[in-house]
């Protein structure tokens, strides 16, 4: 008989657990002895409270009275298989047939007490397979106990006993009690969820749960105890497990639409909640369940292959969220419809933390290394590598991709550097120890960079060595700059011998100092500030004197300024000590051998003490101007002699104007004096003709005097510009001669004219305008104008003319005879032409020839 | 102490003296005296206080025309109308000294010396 094949299926456990379970290490038959009592205990107190529950519930409806009935009867049907059981063993130990009576009365009603069962059990395909095994496993059992029974009949008692002692029919009726309670536990739980409908049927769920584990536990102990004894022992251990993860740990059972119908003690522990708290509720409200993926997948996966694993984020009592392993199982109906579900949570909150923070860890710690200065790097046992920060491919000069579990003999590309680096390698992963090294790797061979490595042997969780772990610092420079500091130092070495050499005779820079001093082409002295004596004086400066320079040592620098200047240059030398300026510059004489004085810019610096601050070296440089000073000493004598020359022509020419202010303010006064010559002279004549003849004269002399007064009031005192001198001529003519009525208007471009050119242009207006007052008005009323303007050639255009009444026959017709042989004289005199026109008016066009300006 | 209504001439030019005077007396205005130097001149404005006095820039002796004019000026209070020859800056600046009444230039026309003495007169 297989029992295997017959193990009890229990939906969504199944796999893992057994299989695991098959796995495991021997234990002993104690163990699964006790195993099997906590099965029976589990059993029992299933059925002491599944009968508390029918004594308390008396419900009347059917399908709870079927309960019982199949309860009844399949303990019925266990019970007469127990007493055929016991009247065997009791006619096999005493030989007395009479103990064969239960025997006979179970196998007799055994037949029809499976029938009845049949009857009052669910007609789904579970019951009827599990009804199929107990008719089975009873039939095996009754043909076990007639074959003892009949070979004890037939004399062969050892033979009989030898065969209960197998076992074999003790492990049948274990098998027959398992089907029985599991059974039992589908009937309730299929009625059970059937009838689910917000009456609280915890206590009734729990039974049939706890009836559901204890029969699926004697399941297992019965396939245990079916395999050879260490088998049983690992079903037993897993057992345990599963005892511990569904009975006692996180499980739940519930609907297909998510009322939770039962509420392990284990789920209270993880979630909080108390068995009346959750039982009735929807355990997505009631654990606010956050799927991993959408439902539908899930609903999906679990239609197909009836489980369903994965973790969940659900929700304590408390708020505090509880990530959990879950495992679920769909428990088909009869007809294969989707039933209740078991759920198992295991909460790996701790372990997905734990997981976290060693991922963070691990991460932590690859950035650490790949940020870390330097290479580091680990290598398998072989020397493969197996971990290389950036420093390190940077020197392998290779991604990780062709680095990865390649030797150095590979990776790098000088073969002896990597034979060598290897050889070091092999020696610390046997001899296990970390060792602190020099490495030459990377550059070419003959300047390979040098690396100080701390090399440490990788041990694997065995101990063993695995392996190495690198740490590798670049000391190529401070080993270089170890090197040049050896340099440096033999240099310094060198150097001092030099100084101490150089010092014991003269010092190479104050010999190059005196070279530069003495080879100068410039004047160069040193002076004490305190003596004034010359401490050194070069050549360039002595012969400049026309001394050699051992001739002025330790002379007084004072006694060599030329004597004339001694005083001042000693003055001004002390002031630029005391004014605490750096040098001194100056244009000097000096004294030379022969007396002569020497021209030299002499620019001083004074040296002062850092300490004292006292001034301690004069240092001048001296340089040979004389040349240039004479120059320019010639060059200012002739700019001298040459302005005293312009002064004196300036004044001469001075002079000459102050003498033509003076002739022309006496021509002017004897102007006046001719004047009053004339007014008494007029005063004395009675005759009108000849007082007017009087008073023309002065007329004339007025202009002559105006000339005068023009020429001195212009700034060269020899020309004067015309316009004006022609407005106050004919506005004082006008004054003498015209009445109110008559107007004169002059017109005259700008021109400068000499007294040459002046007097007779004076002479020849004052005729002309007198003639047109005279004459032109005899009504006493009318307008003269007056225009000059000048030709592009420098000739000269005067006009006057009036609007009166003209003339009636030949020109000048009218005016006296002084007049216009004056104006025709005049006009020939200025090489003019006159045209006169006295239709309309009076007209007098003179065009006159270029005036002359006065040279 | 009034001012009488007449003119004191000043000038060291006896034909220059004779002219101005013939003119001021042909358009009626008395002429008190005349002087050729400054000391003469200051007396006689003192002597006869004329209204104005027609002063000549250069004058015989160590003094000007400006000189006497500025002491009858102070003494008399005379106005003063100067005749001058010269133009020259220096001249022209001692005549500012001290408000002169006009400055006429040589040679003087009888219509400038007749509308200069009636606005000084008037």
């Amino acid at each position: 008989m297989n029992v295997e094949a017959e193990a009890p299926q229990p939906a969504g456990f199944r796999p893992k657990i057994l299989t695991a379970a098959s796995r495991g290490t021997a234990v002993g038959s104690i163990v699964m002895t006790a195993a099997t009592c906590i099965a029976f205990g589990v059993l029992a107190s299933s059925a002491w409270l599944a009968r508390a529950n029918f004594d308390q519930g008396r419900r009347s409806d059917s399908s709870v009275e079927d309960v019982h009935a199949e309860q009844w009867l399949s303990e019925k049907l266990l019970s007469s298989l127990t007493d055929a059981e016991t009247g065997q063993r009791g006619f096999l130990l005493t030989g007395d047939v009479n103990y064969l009576a239960p025997y006979e009365s179970s196998q007799a009603e055994q037949s029809a007490e499976i029938a009845e069962l049949r009857k009052v059990s669910q007609a789904d395909g579970e019951t009827n397979m599990r009804l199929d095994r107990i008719e089975r496993l009873a039939a095996a059992k009754m043909s076990e106990l007639s074959e003892t029974i009949a070979l004890a009949k037939s004399g062969h008692r050892e033979a009989a006993l030898d065969i209960v002692r197998t076992n074999h029919g003790k492990e049948i009726m274990d098998a027959i009690r398992v089907q029985v309670v599991a059974l039992q536990a589908r009937g309730e739980l299929v009625r059970a969820h059937s009838r689910l409908g917000g009456r609280s049927l915890w206590p009734r769920i729990g039974v049939v749960a706890l009836g559901a584990l204890a029969s699926l536990l004697l399941a297992g102990v019965a396939l245990g105890q079916r395999r050879a004894r260490r088998a049983v022992s690992a079903s037993l251990a897993s057992l345990e497990r599963f005892t511990r993860a569904f009975g006692l740990s996180h499980g739940l059972l519930r609907t297909g639409d998510g009322i939770i119908t039962f509420w392990a003690e284990g789920m209270e522990r993880l979630y909080g909640y108390t068995t009346q708290q959750a039982v009735g509720k929807n355990y997505r409200e009631l654990l606010k369940t956050t799927f991993p993926v959408p439902l539908p997948e899930i609903e999906a996966a679990l239609a197909t292959d009836g489980e369903w694993e994965g973790e969940l984020v659900q929700r304590h009592r408390d708020g505090s969220l509880l990530e959990v392993a879950s495992h679920w199982a769909l428990h088909r109906g009869a007809s294969g419809e989707a039933g209740s579900l078991i759920e198992i949570d295991n909460d790996v909150s701790e372990a997905r933390r734990a997981q976290r923070e060693q991922e963070r860890a691990s991460w932590l710690l690859r950035t650490l290394i790949e940020a870390a200065p330097g290479v580091i790097y680990a290598k398998d046992r072989e020397g493969r590598m197996i971990l290389a920060n950036a420093g390190a491919l940077q020197l392998i000069g290779k991604p990780w991709s062709q680095v990865e579990g390649r030797t150095d003999l590979e990776n790098l590309s000088d073969r002896a550097q990597a034979e060598i680096v290897m050889a070091n390698d092999r020696r610390i992963m046997e001899g296990g120890q970390v060792e602190l090294l020099e490495e030459r790797v990377g550059g070419d061979t003959d300047n390979a960079r040098v690396w100080l490595s701390t090399k440490t042997p990788l041990r694997g969780p065995d101990g063993q060595i695995s392996g190495l772990v690198g740490v590798s610092i670049d000391i190529t420079e401070r080993e270089q700059r170890a090197a040049e500091l050896a340099v440096l130092n033999a240099r310094l070495n060198a150097s001092l011998e030099e100084q101490i050499r150089v010092q014991q005779a003269l010092t190479k820079s104050d010999l190059e100092f005196r070279t530069s001093f003495e080879a100068a082409a410039v004047g160069k002295a040193h002076f004490d500030p305190a003596s004034g004596r010359i401490i050194r004086a070069n050549a360039a400066f002595a012969h400049m004197l026309g001394y050699e320079p051992d001739e002025l040592n330790g002379r007084i620098g004072a006694d060599l300024t030329w004597p004339e200047d001694r005083e001042a240059e000693q003055a001004t030398f002390v002031r630029f000590i005391a004014s605490g300026a750096a040098s001194l510059v100056r244009e000097k004489r000096y004294e030379s051998r022969d007396g002569t004085p020497i021209w030299a810019r002499s620019s001083s610096t004074l040296i002062r003490s850092p300490a004292s601050h006292e001034p301690t070296l004069i240092i001048s440089v001296i340089e040979n101007i004389d040349e240039a000073h004479k120059g320019q000493i010639a060059l200012k004598a002739a700019k001298s002699e040459l302005e005293a020359t312009v002064e004196q022509r300036t004044a001469a020419l001075g002079q000459r104007d102050l003498l033509l202010r003076e002739v022309y303010h006496r021509v002017k006064n004897n102007l006046q004096i001719v004047d009053g010559l004339l007014l008494m002279q007029a005063r004395k004549l009675d005759d009108a003709q000849a007082k007017a003849a009087i008073s023309g004269l002065r007329g004339r002399i007025y202009a002559l005097g105006l000339v005068h007064h023009q020429l001195m009031g212009s700034s060269n005192l020899r020309t004067f510009d015309v316009s004006p001198f022609l407005h106050e001529l004919t506005a004082n003519l006008l004054d003498a001669n015209g009445s109110d009525d008559i107007k004169i208007s002059v017109r005259s471009a700008p021109l400068d004219i000499g007294l040459d050119f002046a007097i007779p242009l004076g002479l020849l207006v004052t005729e002309l305008v007198t003639n047109s007052l005279k004459h032109a008005f005899p009504g006493g009323m009318g307008s003269v104008d007056i225009s000059l303007d000048r030709r592009d050639d420098g000739t000269i255009d005067l006009v006057v003319s009036d609007d009166g009444q003209g003339y009636d026959t030949g020109p000048m017709r009218k005016t006296s005879g002084l007049g216009s042989v004056i104006i025709k004289g005049l006009v020939s005199q200025l090489e003019g032409r006159m045209t006169i026109d006295g239709q309309a008016g009076s007209r007098v066009e003179i065009h006159l020839a270029q005036p002359g300006l006065p040279s | 102490m009034t001012l009488h209504n007449t003119v004191l001439i000043v000038d060291d030019e006896f034909m220059i003296v004779e002219g101005l005077t013939i003119q001021l007396e042909d358009i009626g205005i008395e002429v008190c005296g005349s002087a050729a130097t400054a000391s003469e001149a200051v007396s006689l404005a003192q002597q006869y206080r004329p209204r104005l006095v027609l002063m000549d820039m250069r004058l015989r002796g160590a003094e000007d025309g400006v000189d006497a004019a500025l002491v009858i000026h102070e003494t008399v209070g005379s106005k003063v109308i100067f005749i001058t020859g010269s133009k020259e800056p220096s001249t022209m600046a001692r005549i500012q000294l001290d408000h002169p009444e006009g400055v006429l230039f040589k040679p003087v026309s009888t219509a400038q010396l007749r509308s200069a003495v009636a606005l000084a007169l008037s």
